[in-house]
């Protein structure tokens, strides 16, 4: 069982904009085995991928395949060399039925320069027979479940003979059931022969299926070894280079009067799918509320709904004693919402707009920063610097692009726009996704400091249960649009209890949820 | 550091403008090239073409002369590029605007200075109305703007062509030309042996003003806001919307004032009866520009002197001055492909980023 | 004034005027597929109906003409495909930079071989023949409208049925279809997807110099440089009108050039010329305004439906 397959040695991959994503990176696999590559967010992990799959040239490395060195320059050479790949976000085409998605690389050729589709379907349920993944071939791919488009990819990947396997966080959208199954699956393939890359950040599967790992921070290897050696404290030390240690030091406090009130808020997104089905609940003056959820449950419309981004389908939404229902973006502004987007390089700030104009975005047109509808270029350059200073953003020039900042210092930049705007509510959608640690933990303790010393309701919507859980007083966990459970007192749950919920195997009664909505 | 890391760092940082000098001269070369295959007298063309213009007085007048409508169709699609729209009716809005030229001009009455003035109000206002027309079904239909804009410059030259010649045409001309304007409706033409214009002052007036919305104003400022990232203007509260359209109005106006100065200025009549391609040169102009207004001058200035250069080539030589046209259109090409040099600039910055702290 | 002739005409200036519309929707819809706006239709179709007219005066030869007409409608296409995609230019505004150049281009070009910068009316280009079907054109009415067309004509409605087939039922079909729908989806299989874009742009520039060629080897006999006059982009909206679907673009195409031949047919009735060939491009932009305005209205209406399903 020691003979490798794949050595990935020495890999390193400069982005265009200077970032190195990997930095000397190894990566040495052997025949059956299942390989965690383990890491954070922007670990690197994902572009470690894209290089051996040829979506990304690396600028320097060797790869070895079964002891050959091999030049990948694009996915077909990747897909000839037995490399299979299925991404987290699913690579087929919505519109065109699961076989035509699985014969799009190598189509079965009839007579007249027709397609031979008789020959298409029956390769499509062959094959899903010699691995019992049994889907309707006629089935369009936008009416499988998420399960189902992912054994598609599976097949997709073993059509071509790939005897490398790469899963790219499989188990980020699917049920519980879902998982075992493609467990079994995983083990079987591996079982024949097949080598799996498994790609996670879910330590509970990987010491479940693995047999050895490679784990990456910041673009370097910081640990390689076997998975019978190791234990999920040991794994989470080699990710982020200690061991966990959330613990805020918050104080309890009485909450004050009602900030936010939210109730039955229903919202259809535009492929007609309802993603938040009736949600309700409320936050008071100091408290922060977490949402908990896998993603895609409907938690991120919620934030947009709130901060005015996306229109509610039906409910309502109270700021204070004000219905901001119908309200837009700016008014709810001057009611007291600030918001932390998601995805801060479309929403948060303007990638090639100074640092500077992105800190007074909101606030520019105020009296303090224009007089008569020109704008007082001095009262603006010093708000800019003094909030560059009080929040530390670390940057050359207030006049730069925001763009050319590292991810923590962007997001210190929307933080302390955000955070100085005056606001009653925040809320905070994943605020410390993907950026470094240092810039993590203080907007972490920033997130507190506001709702102790200013009496501001916070919403917080994160994927990482930890912070969740250190961070946030009470919390919700959504499903499937719906909240499946209110815990009032985070220091009362553990992550492995919401992840019961989150994962809907379990759920709390009517009642219980009601208490979201005080 | 070393000098070459020096240079390196230089190169990096000045990146952008050597990347458009390089695309300049690329396209102005193939041009050349081709010109030396086909031409007899190549030399003659490169000589009227760079030396041409500066050899008479009247000569740089033209230069002079071109540049105010090459400027204000220029400052427009800053304005439609400021909100990241591809609004191409400046050109119409142009055209249109010589046709309220002529019919004020020619039926209304007003003391000198006032007259024009009112003019000029008058066409911009017309040339605003224009460009919002497929701005707001863009924003409110999402059809698509360049479509919409061009077909729509298509229906202002045969509107302008139906008043020309059915209402406003002078018939003992022999050709479609309205009488000439009054004195007291014209723009005062200020260098003798020239025709260049007070239109001129207007310019420089509307170049400093559009400047000064665009960045010292609350309204430029949401609309540079809704332009550069739409959607985090969005999410701080700008009406994007609203911004939008109304940066695409002024862009309108300033087209048909410009329309309206041409007309007055040099024309003193108005027989326009085809598109006169303001609209394009304009967007070349934005391009070059950064959507700058200050820097849209300087660049209409070089477009205008290529221009007169290539006229003079037309009737100096054997080559059609569309040459000129050619080379614009290539130059938009080669300075829109980010790609260009981009292996290079890579190149750079990994040797940069590898000798030491631009990692991070 | 709406006798049998005067509707005879019509109908026939209507077909005649639908084979530009067609080729250029035609081509445009196979770009849109793989997944790109192609908006340079219009200069496409300027510079191969000048290479058309140039090729075959000089050769004398119609095969030669059309060849030309066909290579440089193709290499200019894939010039627009290739900085585009490969050097990523902004596509619009390489779409509209094409156009201009062909404008310059082509009156550059015309004024070194025959000293007028408006049409080659001096050179002796060849035309392609009128084609009368037999039994069709003995049938009343509808002999006179249908049969006595241009050779390209027809070719028009049987590239309309050719790029259904392409785009529809062959493996290069389905894989531009991917492409233009989840480019990762085709790369992920290994489908060099610039590759199957820039294909799909020299398809469109073969097509589309069908319509240029059509104009000066057919509608005309010549090239002018005012010819194509907006109807690459009357033919690209009408490609998006239909959501690119084949048939229904080719009914849209035949709807404006209704609206043309009209227009056409009123301007021989004394009436003023200019509001009636203002018309065409009038209509098209109606007809963008209706279209979105339907297609808005029948999506509020899919989710309204579903709120109320599920109460």
């Amino acid at each position: 069982m020691s003979d490798n397959v794949l050595l990935m040695n020495k890999m390193t991959k400069v982005y265009p904009n200077g970032f190195v994503a990997n930095k000397d990176v190894t990566l040495s696999v052997n025949r059956g085995e299942i390989h965690a590559l383990l890491g954070e967010n922007g670990a690197g992990k994902t572009t470690l991928m894209k290089m051996l799959f040829g979506f990304e040239r690396p600028e320097s490395g060797q790869i070895f395949i079964e002891g050959k060195e091999v030049k990948i320059k694009n996915a077909l050479e990747a897909i000839h060399l037995g490399i299979g790949m299925v991404h987290q976000h699913f690579m087929l085409v919505p519109s065109m039925t699961v076989t035509e998605n699985l014969i799009l690389g190598d189509i079965p050729r009839g007579p007249m320069f027709t397609i031979d589709s008789k020959k298409a379907v029956e390769t499509c349920i062959e094959l899903g027979k010699k691995y019992n993944m049994l889907l309707d071939p006629q089935m369009r791919v936008m009416d499988l479940s998420v399960g189902g488009k992912q054994k598609l990819e599976i097949l997709k990947a073993l059509l071509h003979g790939a005897k490398i396997l790469i899963l790219d966080e499989p188990t980020a959208v699917l049920t519980p059931q879902e998982t075992g199954e493609l467990f079994e699956t995983l083990k079987m393939l591996a079982h024949d022969g097949h080598t799996i890359i498994f790609i996670s950040h879910k330590l509970d599967e990987v010491i479940q299926i693995c047999n050895r790992y490679t784990i990456l921070r910041r673009g370097r290897v910081t640990g390689t070894g076997n998975i019978e050696s190791e234990t999920p404290s040991s794994l989470s030390a080699m990710m982020v280079g200690r061991e966990i240690d959330l613990d805020m030091h918050k104080q309890k406090t009485e909450f004050k009067e009602k900030v936010l009130e939210v109730k039955d808020l229903v919202y259809v997104n535009d492929f007609n799918k309802k993603v938040v089905n009736g949600v309700s609940f409320s936050i008071r003056a100091g408290q922060i509320l977490g949402i908990a959820a896998v993603e895609g449950n409907g938690q991120n419309e919620v934030a947009e709904i709130i901060a005015g981004l996306k229109k509610a389908s039906a409910g309502q939404t109270t700021l204070g004693c004000v219905d901001i229902t119908s309200q837009n973006i700016r008014k709810r502004r001057e009611a007291g919402v600030a918001y932390i987007p998601e995805d801060r390089m479309v929403d948060g700030c303007s990638a090639t707009s100074s640092i500077t104009d992105n800190l007074v975005a909101d606030r520019f047109f105020k009296k303090k920063f224009s007089k008569k509808g020109f704008i007082n270029k001095a009262a603006i350059e010093k708000e800019a610097e003094e909030l560059i200073e009080e929040f530390s953003v670390l940057c050359m020039s207030k006049d730069n692009p925001i763009g050319a900042l590292s991810g923590g210092n962007i997001q210190k930049v929307i933080v302390a726009r955000e955070f100085t705007s005056g606001a009653k509510l925040v809320i905070a959608n994943q605020p410390t996704r993907g950026i470094d640690v240092g810039a993590a933990e203080y907007i972490r303790h920033r997130l507190i400091d506001i709702s102790r010393e200013s009496d501001v309701g916070v919403l917080l919507v994160s994927a990482d249960l930890v912070e969740l859980l250190s961070v946030s007083d009470s919390l919700i966990v959504m499903v499937d649009g719906k909240i499946s459970a209110y815990f009032p007192d985070t220091t009362q749950v553990d992550e492995y209890m919401i992840g019961e919920y989150m994962l809907g195997v379990k759920r709390q009664t009517e009642e219980e949820i009601g208490g979201a909505l005080q | 550091m070393s000098f070459t890391e020096k240079m390196r760092k230089t190169a990096i940082k000045y990146f952008e403008a050597i990347r458009v000098a390089f695309a300049v001269f690329l396209a102005i070369a193939i041009i050349m090239v081709v010109i030396f295959f086909v031409s007899d007298q190549p030399l003659d063309v490169l000589y009227w073409l760079v030396v041409g213009p500066v050899t008479t007085l009247r000569r740089f007048g033209t230069v002079i002369e071109l540049l105010i409508p090459l400027g204000f169709c220029g400052l427009g699609m800053c304005m439609m590029f400021q909100v990241n729209r591809f609004n191409m009716s400046c050109e119409g809005a142009f055209f249109i605007a010589g046709s309220a030229t002529a019919i004020l001009a020619l039926y209304l009455d007003l003391p000198p200075i006032i007259f024009p003035l009112v003019i000029i109000v008058v066409s911009a206002l017309v040339g605003g109305c224009v460009t919002i027309v497929p701005a707001y079904i863009n924003e409110k239909y999402k059809a698509h703007i360049v479509v919409s804009s061009i077909m729509l410059n298509y229906v202002l030259l045969y509107l302008g062509r139906f008043l020309l010649i059915h209402w406003l045409k002078d018939p003992t001309f022999s050709y479609n030309g309205t009488p000439f304007f009054p004195e007291n409706a014209l723009l005062t033409r200020i260098v003798p042996g020239t025709r260049i214009h007070t239109g001129i002052f207007i310019l420089i007036a509307a170049v400093i003003v559009t400047y000064i919305l665009l960045y010292k104003t609350k309204i430029g400022y949401n609309m540079r806001y809704s332009g550069q990232n739409a959607a985090f203007a969005r999410y701080v509260g700008i009406n994007t919307k609203k911004s939008i359209l109304s940066a695409q109005f002024i862009g309108g106006m300033l087209a048909g004032m410009g329309g309206a100065i041409e007309c007055m200025g040099i024309y003193q009549q108005l027989n326009w009866e085809v598109q006169l391609g303001y609209g394009f040169d304009g967007m070349l102009i934005a391009i070059i520009a950064k959507n700058n207004p200050l820097l849209v001058p300087v660049v209409a200035f070089i477009l205008s002197y290529l221009r007169t250069g290539g006229d003079l080539v037309n009737r100096m030589t054997d080559v059609p001055t569309e040459f000129v046209t050619v080379i614009q259109s290539l130059v938009v090409i080669f300075i829109a492909a980010k790609s260009l040099l981009a292996t290079t600039r890579h190149r750079m910055l990994i040797k940069d980023s590898m000798s030491g702290k631009g990692a991070n | 004034m709406f006798s049998i002739s005067f509707l005879t005409s019509l109908l026939f200036s209507t077909i005649r005027l639908s084979t530009p519309l067609i080729f250029s929707s035609m081509g445009g819809l196979i770009t849109r597929k793989s997944g790109s706006n192609n908006i340079a239709l219009e200069g496409t179709m300027l510079i191969s109906a000048m290479a058309g007219a140039v090729f075959s005066a000089y050769a004398q030869n119609l095969f030669i003409g059309l060849l030309g007409a066909m290579m440089s409608g193709l290499l200019i296409s894939v010039f627009m495909g290739f900085m585009s995609l490969k050097m990523s230019a902004d596509m619009t505004l390489t779409g509209i930079s094409i156009n201009r150049l062909a404008d310059g281009l082509t009156i550059f070009i015309i004024f070194l071989l025959v000293g007028d910068k408006g049409t080659t009316i001096k050179l002796p280009s060849l035309t392609f023949p009128t084609v009368n079907i037999p039994i069709i054109q003995d049938i009343p009415f509808l002999g006179s409208v249908i049969s006595g067309h241009n050779l390209l004509t027809y070719v028009a409605f049987l590239v309309v049925v050719a790029v259904w087939f392409l785009i529809y039922k062959t493996p290069l079909g389905l894989q531009i279809r991917a492409v233009g729908e989840s480019e990762k989806a085709a790369e992920s299989v290994g489908i060099n997807v610039i590759g199957i874009k820039i294909l799909a742009f020299a398809l469109t520039g073969a097509i589309c110099s069908l319509g240029g060629a059509y104009m000066s080897m057919g509608y005309l006999s010549w090239f002018s440089a005012s010819m194509i006059a907006g109807r690459g982009f009357i033919g690209m909206s009408a490609m998006n009108l239909s959501n690119a679907r084949p048939f229904r673009t080719m009914f849209i195409a035949i709807m404006f050039a209704f609206v043309d031949a009209l227009a056409m047919t009123l301007q021989t009735l004394n009436l003023p010329a200019e509001p009636l060939q203002m018309l065409p491009y009038l209509i098209t932009i109606i007809a963008l305004i209706i279209f979105a305005k339907h297609d808005m209205a029948r999506e509020e209406k899919k989710k309204k439906e579903l709120l109320m399903a599920k109460e």
